[in-house]
């Protein structure tokens, strides 16, 4: 916290050095969120670029309530989520579970089963067929490591939701592994 | 959300997996190893390079444009400052002895326009053929 206090006052200084050692810093982090969230990949470099100019523009009003981290991956979250809505993606509702379940559980992809290359880039590609929501918190969960309030300031959720999310993305993706599984054991 | 489910993944986080595996438990591991491995997608080597060019960017056109708000206001200052100090001193604008050339008037325009024609013909004419001989040459 106290480099990040010495960092982010460089930077209000004027100091683009020190800016760019912010970015270094954060840009896995916003990589990790925008690239997971948004399909197209024209528009993902761009909006992670957004994010950090939007990063620097309000710098001035980070008051240290949070960690800096936790509040550039609101300002990626936040971007992202605008993203999604102006391509008139569904981002509001989660789709109702029982039905979502069924479907994505069931849903056979051959190209999968012949072309899939290993069980990692095979889960990762089901985790993109997930609801944005699912997508997220799985990303910010296992890979940034947050934990659940860091999780909850930046989606602005309930520890609840964000706790019921993680569970019921990582338990889809158990029954389609578990469903690829028992397949391959047939074979 | 279902108890048991809930603590096989808990089980799997902490890495307390059983020697036999049965596939409820074996899926959640191969899920769980999955969501640790980094994404496909990364920035280019030059994104922060970029991302500073287009900042200092933005800086010279704000500062451009806090110079062309100076200038105007400059502007508007002296005009103001010239209408007040003509309203306060009385000042009558005079021609001087412009005034005295009213009645040359067709004179001077036919004056103008001789210089003007002499020049275009100047610059248009003799001058492109003085370069070209010195070129020859």
């Amino acid at each position: 916290m106290k480099d990040d206090r010495v960092l982010v006052s460089k930077v209000l200084a004027g100091d683009l050095q020190a800016f760019r050692l912010l970015i270094k810093q954060h840009e896995r982090l916003v990589a990790h969120m925008i690239g997971r969230l948004v399909k197209s990949e024209e528009d993902k470099e761009e909006l992670c670029q957004d994010v950090f100019l939007r990063v620097y523009d309000k710098l001035k009003e980070f008051s240290f309530n949070a960690k800096l981290s936790t509040w550039i991956a609101t300002i990626a979250y936040r971007y992202a989520i605008n993203h999604i809505r102006k391509n008139k993606m569904e981002y509001a509702d989660i789709p109702d579970e029982e039905r979502f379940t069924k479907q994505f559980v069931s849903e056979e992809s051959p190209e999968l089963l012949v072309e899939e290359q290993d069980m990692d880039n095979f889960v990762l590609s089901l985790v993109d067929k997930l609801p944005p929501q699912y997508r997220l918190i799985l990303t910010l969960y296992h890979l940034e490591g947050m934990t659940y309030p860091e999780i909850c300031e930046v989606t602005d959720m309930p520890e609840g939701t964000v706790k019921n999310y993680l569970f019921r993305a990582r338990n889809l993706l158990k029954e389609k592994v578990k469903k690829h599984l028992g397949k391959e054991e047939l074979l | 959300m279902n108890l048991e489910e809930k603590e096989l993944q808990m089980k799997i986080e902490a890495g307390k997996t059983s020697p036999e595996m049965d596939l409820d438990e074996k899926a959640y591991q191969l899920v769980f190893n999955a969501l640790k491995k980094q994404p496909q997608f990364s920035l280019s080597d030059n994104f922060s390079d970029r991302l500073i060019a287009t900042i200092r960017q933005r800086q010279e056109v704000k500062e451009s444009s806090g110079d062309w708000i100076l200038l105007t206001v400059g502007v508007v200052f002296l005009t103001v400052a010239l209408v007040v100090a003509i309203t306060f001193t009385g000042f009558k604008l005079s021609f001087g002895f412009l005034s005295d050339m009213a009645d040359y008037s067709g004179l001077f325009i036919c004056g103008v326009v001789v210089i003007a024609t002499y020049n275009w013909i100047d610059k248009k004419v003799i001058s492109p053929k003085i370069n070209n001989r010195h070129s020859e040459g």
